[in-house]
């Protein structure tokens, strides 16, 4: 079985790996996919402290199956507004899309 | 007999307020409220009669037993109480018949019988200072009774002339009473007179009240004025009650005016007398008329009670009661009739109305001192008793040969002899047949006690202990010369020269010198003090008022540039804060991330330090 401490730090990996994503990638799907990493990051946290700390709870599980479907729909509708965007302005590039900041 | 007293005073008044509170039957509730007050003031004179006397009363101020307020049960008190219940119940009784188409009928009822019982506590007081509560009354209810016509524009001012001429003589009441109090310690009748100065102002005081009660000269003129209220309101202040009250109280203090008060009353009465019987000869109106002869008449009882002594006064003031309110009640129903008191306008009322004219007749035949009615006979005493002072009894006989005079010329305009009756002239109007019944019955009744009360002389002379009647035979002769002097120059028209005529309509010119003499100064005093209240006063007034404008004007401006500047300054502040928080804003989705997570950086590096730490 793997030990606690081995899972939170692959976790923090994941995490470290999604925050540099995010923050060097210019493509809007690879910012978005970045915050998935993230997200990923931190399910795995809840995954572990659950298995450790009540092994027979099945509600951490379920919990964590919802976490994934707004997962799924947030990729969802961020790729879909992406695609919408780029059929626009011909850009996906984030450093493009400044109009809020007017 | 103290529930009788107590009950004498306290039935008009509960009479007063259940005519008021039931507004239907006010006419009924009223008679019946006067009939059962007289029932006790019967009981009283039966009980006085018998020799009975009594006093109840309760202390008006608990530490001072000196100052208490009762009612008395003597002689003078029932006979007095008697005369006023029965002339209060037959003008009560004439009333509910004259205001019968009054829509405020309940009103004068009401204000009639407060003002009955006011006097009934006024003639059973039992010391000076129940009397002084009760006369206060008296004055203020009459005022009000005066005033009651909302149809007369005059009649404000006639109320308020009575009120202040009435009034102000009252200040010598208090100024008597004060004294009476400080000279002897205490305020019950029948004392001596203090000496003194102290002693000075009781006599002059008591003196001064009575003459402006009883309108004698020089303050007559309120009475005329007085006319301008309802004339069975006149009925009542003229004859047993208000007028009656300064001859009540002559003869109720006798013992404190001995000597030289009853000297200067005696004067003023007699002077009086031929005054009044002059206005009276002069005036054109039917009631100012009968005003004129109430100041005479009243003359004759102060001269009466100046020299005959209580029995003789009071005998006139009984016997003229009768005559005077009867005479009253006739001219209200011809001024039913006419709705005119004007003499010229009411030439052959009298024809039109037989019976009221009969009243007339036999009250003005009394007044007119016609043997044998009853008020020949008091005049009598008093012109005998008056032998003894020359310059009184010649002013007396005028007085009589004036008032014989004078009570003939209404009666010749009335019914005019010799003239035929003018075909359709004014019969019993409209207004005039409601509550006739009423007010002829009223009018009867005090016709046939002005017959008949001449017997009542001797039985009141007995009840009064005054002795015997003053009579003589010299002053029986002169007076019925007076008559007949009168008499003639009445039915000869000779009227008194045109300037005395004029004097007359004008009160004598009292009133023109009452008016250069006080309210003239009074106003001219009025006017400086107004100036100097413009110049001085309001001055300083606008003054202070400019300076408090010039303080809130500062203040104003502290505000604008203290509070106001505060408050712009943090405006400003928010709104530059505003500005450079705008810079952050860029809508570069990259700056914002690292801002995010430079935040949540620090963020963990706080909680690892406190978790180290």
């Amino acid at each position: 079985m793997i030990s606690l401490p081995v899972v939170l730090g692959v976790a923090a990996l994941l995490f470290a790996v999604g925050v540099y994503g995010v923050l060097s990638q210019t493509n809007t799907i690879m910012v978005i996919m970045g915050v998935e990493l993230m997200l990923g990051a931190a399910m795995l946290n809840v995954v572990g402290f659950l298995r450790y700390s009540w092994p027979e709870a099945a509600s951490g599980s379920f919990f964590v199956l919802v976490i994934m479907t707004v997962m799924a729909v947030e990729a969802a509708v961020g790729f879909a507004l992406v695609v919408t965007v780029f059929r626009h302005r011909r850009t996906a590039e984030l450093d493009d899309l400044t109009g809020l900041g007017d | 007999m103290a529930a009788a007293l107590w009950l004498a005073l306290g039935l008009p008044a509960l009479a007063a307020l259940a005519a008021r509170l039931t507004p239907r039957a006010a006419g009924a509730v009223a008679v019946a409220g006067a009939a059962l007050g007289a029932v006790p003031a019967i009981l009283l004179v039966v009980a006085a009669a018998g020799g009975e006397r009594a006093r109840t009363g309760f202390a008006w101020l608990p530490a001072s037993p000196e100052l208490d307020v009762g009612l008395r049960l003597d002689p003078l008190s029932a006979l007095m109480a008697v005369t006023v219940a029965l002339i209060g119940l037959v003008v009560v009784l004439y009333s509910a018949g004259y205001f019968a188409s009054s829509p405020r009928r309940p009103s004068a009822l009401a204000g009639l019988l407060a003002f009955l019982a006011a006097m009934q506590g006024l003639v059973l007081a039992d010391d000076f200072l129940t009397l002084l509560i009760f006369w206060e009354l008296v004055g203020a209810l009459s005022a009000r009774l005066i005033a009651w016509n909302r149809a007369e524009p005059r009649a404000p001012e006639g109320a308020v002339r009575a009120f202040f001429t009435t009034r102000t003589a009252d200040i010598g009441l208090y100024l008597a009473v004060l004294a009476l109090f400080a000279g002897t310690g205490a305020l019950a009748f029948g004392t001596e007179r203090p000496e003194g100065a102290l002693g000075a102002l009781v006599g002059l005081g008591l003196v001064a009240a009575a003459i402006g009660k009883s309108a004698q000269v020089p303050v007559q003129n309120w009475l005329a004025g007085a006319m301008r209220g309802p004339t069975p309101v006149s009925a009542l202040l003229h004859s047993a009650t208000m007028v009656a009250a300064g001859v009540y109280l002559l003869v109720r203090s006798e013992s404190l005016l001995a000597g030289w008060p009853l000297a200067l009353a005696g004067w003023v009465g007699a002077i009086t007398a031929v005054v009044g019987a002059v206005i009276a000869l002069g005036e054109n109106d039917l009631k100012r008329l009968l005003a004129g002869s109430t100041a005479s008449q009243l003359g004759l009882m102060f001269v009466g009670a100046a020299v005959g002594g209580p029995a003789v006064a009071i005998f006139h003031l009984v016997a003229h009661a009768a005559a005077k309110a009867g005479l009253f009640l006739a001219t209200g129903q011809f001024q039913h009739n006419r709705e005119t008191t004007n003499l010229e306008e009411l030439r052959g009322a009298g024809r039109d109305d037989p019976a009221a004219f009969a009243c007339f007749a036999l009250c003005a035949a009394s007044i007119a001192a016609v043997p044998p009615f009853a008020a020949f006979w008091s005049k009598e005493h008093i012109a005998a008793a008056a032998e003894a002072e020359v310059a009184w009894f010649v002013l007396v006989l005028l007085a009589a040969a004036g008032s014989a005079a004078y009570m003939l010329r209404p009666a010749l305009v009335l019914w005019p002899v010799g003239e035929a009756a003018r075909a359709g002239a004014a019969r019993v109007g409209e207004v005039a047949r409601a509550g006739r019944g009423a007010m002829l019955a009223g009018a009867g009744i005090l016709a046939a006690a002005s017959a008949v009360l001449g017997l009542a002389g001797e039985p009141l002379a007995d009840l009064l202990k005054g002795g015997e009647l003053p009579s003589s035979t010299l002053s029986l002769a002169l007076s019925l010369l007076a008559l007949a002097a009168g008499f003639a120059g009445a039915v000869l028209g000779r009227r008194p020269a045109r300037s005395l005529v004029e004097a007359a309509r004008r009160g004598l010119y009292i009133e023109e010198a009452q008016r250069a003499l006080v309210v003239r100064p009074a106003l001219l005093a009025a006017r400086a003090s107004g100036r100097l209240d413009d110049r001085v006063v309001d001055r300083a007034v606008d003054g202070i008022a400019r300076g408090g404008l010039a303080a809130a004007r500062r203040e104003r401006r502290l505000e604008e540039r203290g509070i106001d500047a505060a408050v712009d300054g943090l405006a400003r502040l928010v709104a530059r804060g505003g500005q450079s928080n705008r810079r952050l804003q860029t809508g570069r989705l990259h700056e914002y991330l690292r801002d995010t997570v430079a935040g949540l950086a620090g963020v963990a590096l706080v909680i690892l330090v406190a978790a180290i730490t």
